[in-house]
């Protein structure tokens, strides 16, 4: 054995060593045999993406089994912005998922390839990898539908009311494309072109989306910035949002916070849970138009029941609701103050709020003064998360 | 090129055992599960429930924090089994789940015997300073939801739901919530019971919560029609002292098997 190949054993001892102490080092894709279409001469050096440290945003939980890289991302910016993924070639993820509307699309219902209207409202992904807690099943939609990102991925491709292809259709497209290949091989280190599959686009899409984080509003400023304040209808709003300011009994409160909840190392303004918000009169749990969350678990109480949402970018992301029923936060606000529409399983925090009902017009453009502060167009103009083919030469490294 | 291979061998053995967590004795297995019951049936969520008072009651969120879960051995050495668990009841939507209850298992507890077991119910001042970004890891405490801003506090234990005082005529639903948090609230509880960790047994240990106890124990009733919401407030008030009272008494209501 001559040296170089005894160092090239010692070195891949090492690694083996570094690999068998990080169990979260599994980004290496599958491994087959070389089919002779050169894709492993192209360097496999997948580099961990740095997460920018955000106040008010902690530590993102990824699931070991898709560590983001910056391939990765790379990739996933690609096929998030890639039409290629629906039948005809006419839309793509941004399509309803728009940078400048906190990617939500501004429609009440999403609209798919040839115009087909959905049934429910799109929504928004700033801070979206935020909403997976690996404990919980249901993470991700409306209606919880899924647990992880990856799979929610899957969904809209297929989805007839969305991008109406199928998965097989959509590989072939990107086995056959002139740059996509090179692209995988650099994220996922594959070796032909047989090895792009479904669920290595989710995962770079995945992580794409997990990238798209931030917390750069007016609010964000009063909290974290010397010399920044809420103008005195924002500070009212605020405190009739939060309910008992600083533990303090106060005489009238809304108590949004409860299921938009926040803290300031945290400040995601939602809750992730599943509830009802009394949107729609029922007798029983089966009068529900649009079961929600129980279409989803077959539990009779979950129907009704939609994800306690964001309210970042809440001032982009009109109209509101599951199905965009509120073209304005003014009639959101209405709906809240009335009481809404009574059934068996609205949410506790709702009927028990004391003076919810008797909020003023006043009070309720305080709490919307609050609710734009959370706009943040600090990411309008971010190259990163822009569409690539926009770019005079798109494809450049 | 044998030396090479066996050179080799070794480096990947070394760093196969280089992984593990240093042993500090043999362990032995223990699950712990809490079981929600109204008198003697498995508790449902949005069932009803017949009161003393004659009034239908529901639960539809029923959940509290553990905290600094231990074991005491015989000879009063403390074994810490974890620092934070959730109980949550939401589950209960069958009686089969409710009856299966929510079980802890921890593989890794050390051999002995037993006499007792404590925890807080609550989440201890030491964690309760801090906030869910402190804890991006931990499935409860770093959970924003978990979190009210308004009192720099956890949410100890929710209980919510519905009463009737009326169940036979039209009116008489009342909804309740009450969320305890803020240190003073928290409450700590210690059960005795000896019981043996082997290294090839499986120890159980099962906790009854009768939720009935909390609103209906003799000399600690809540009437919810009197007092139907408090998300605790400033100490002294009376929304503090009846969070703290619901706290208190799901503590009280929890008993050992
Ligand atoms: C035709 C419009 C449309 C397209 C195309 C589309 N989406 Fe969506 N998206 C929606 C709608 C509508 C929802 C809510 C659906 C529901 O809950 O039933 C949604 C929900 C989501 C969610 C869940 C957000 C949350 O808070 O739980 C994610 C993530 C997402 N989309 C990502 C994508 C990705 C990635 C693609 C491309 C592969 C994509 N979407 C394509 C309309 C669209
Ligand atoms: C019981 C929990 C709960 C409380 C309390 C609550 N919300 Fe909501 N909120 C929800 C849920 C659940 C949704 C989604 C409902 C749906 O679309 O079916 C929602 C949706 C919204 C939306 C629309 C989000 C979007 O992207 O379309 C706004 C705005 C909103 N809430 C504001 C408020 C305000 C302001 C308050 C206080 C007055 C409040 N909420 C109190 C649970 C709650």
């Amino acid at each position: 054995m001559n040296r170089p190949t005894r160092f090239a054993f010692f070195l891949f001892a090492v690694i083996g060593v570094i690999i068998a102490c990080d169990p979260k080092d599994d980004i290496l894709g599958p491994l087959s045999p070389n089919t002779g279409d050169g894709l492993d001469s192209i360097e496999y050096n997948p580099q961990a993406y740095q997460f920018p440290q955000i106040n008010g945003l902690p530590a993102m939980q990824i699931p070991a089994t898709n560590p983001v890289t910056v391939q990765g991302v790379r990739l996933g910016r690609y096929l998030f912005y890639e039409k290629m993924l629906s039948i005809d070639s006419s839309i793509s993820c941004a399509s309803c998922h728009r940078q400048d509307k906190a990617f939500t699309d501004g429609v009440p219902k999403s609209i798919g390839v040839d115009g087909t209207i959905g049934i429910r409202n799109s929504m928004s992904l700033i801070n979206i990898g935020y909403s997976w807690r690996p404990n919980n099943a249901h993470n991700f939609m409306w209606d919880g539908m899924f647990r992880d990102l990856e799979d929610q991925v899957l969904a809209p491709v297929e989805n007839p009311l969305e991008m109406k292809n199928n998965w097989e259709e959509v590989e072939r497209r990107l086995r056959n494309h002139e740059h996509y290949p090179a692209l995988f091989r650099k994220a996922f280190g594959i070796n032909s072109k047989a090895d792009i599959t479904k669920e290595l686009a989710a995962k770079a899409i995945s992580q794409f989306m997990r990238t798209l984080n931030s917390a750069d509003s007016k609010y964000d400023s009063v909290e974290w910035r010397a010399f920044n304040y809420f103008t005195e209808s924002q500070q009212r709003g605020y405190e009739l949002f939060l309910g008992d300011v600083n533990g303090a009994a106060v005489t009238k409160d809304a108590e949004c916070a409860h299921c938009h909840s926040f803290s300031r190392n945290f400040a995601t303004f939602a809750r992730n849970n599943y509830t009802n918000n009394g949107l729609d009169s029922a007798q029983g749990y089966n009068d529900f138009i649009d079961k929600g969350l129980g279409g989803v678990t077959g539990i009779l109480t979950d129907n009704g029941r939609f994800k306690e949402v964001t309210l970042r970018n809440i001032g982009l992301t009109a109209p509101y609701m599951h199905d965009g029923r509120f073209a304005t936060l003014e009639e959101v606000l209405d709906h809240y103050v009335s009481g809404g529409h009574p059934s068996p399983n609205v949410g506790n925090e709702l009927l028990t709020a004391p003076t919810l009902r008797t909020l003023s017009a006043t009070d309720k453009a305080d709490i919307i003064a609050f609710l734009n502060t959370l706009t943040d167009t600090s990411y309008f103009t971010k190259q990163e998360w822009s569409d690539p083919f926009l770019l005079p030469d798109p494809w450049a490294e | 090129m044998k030396n090479i291979l066996l050179f080799c061998l070794a480096l990947i053995l070394f760093s196969a055992n280089s992984c593990k967590e240093p042993d500090r004795g043999p362990k032995g297995s223990l699950s712990i599960t809490f079981k929600a019951v109204y008198e003697n049936d498995p508790l449902l969520v949005f069932n009803d429930y017949l009161t003393p008072d004659g009034d239908k009651l529901q639960f539809h969120v029923f959940n509290f924090f553990l905290s600094d879960i231990e074991l005491i051995k015989d000879n009063d050495e403390v074994v810490r089994l974890k620092d934070v668990e959730y109980v949550d009841f939401n589950g209960n939507t069958d009686l089969n789940k409710a009856a299966a209850g929510i079980k802890f298992d921890l593989s890794e507890v050390e051999i002995g015997n037993y006499k007792a077991i404590r925890f807080g119910i609550g989440v201890e001042p030491g964690k309760n300073a801090k906030e869910p970004g402190d804890f991006p890891t931990d499935p409860y405490l770093g959970d924003p939801g978990n979190y009210w801003s308004a009192w720099n506090s956890y949410i100890f234990s929710r209980l919510e739901g519905r009463i009737d005082t009326l169940p036979n005529a039209a009116g008489g639903d009342v909804s309740y919530l009450y969320h305890s948090g803020v240190d003073g609230m928290y409450q700590t509880r210690s059960f005795t019971k000896t019981f043996e960790i082997s290294s090839n047994g499986n120890s159980e240990l099962i906790f009854k919560v009768n939720a009935k106890d909390i609103f209906y124990k003799s000399g600690a009733e809540i009437y919810i029609p009197n007092a139907n919401v408090s998300h605790s407030g400033a100490v002294g008030t009376p929304a503090y002292d009846l969070a703290r009272q619901t706290v208190i008494n799901i503590a009280n209501a929890i008993s050992i098997q």
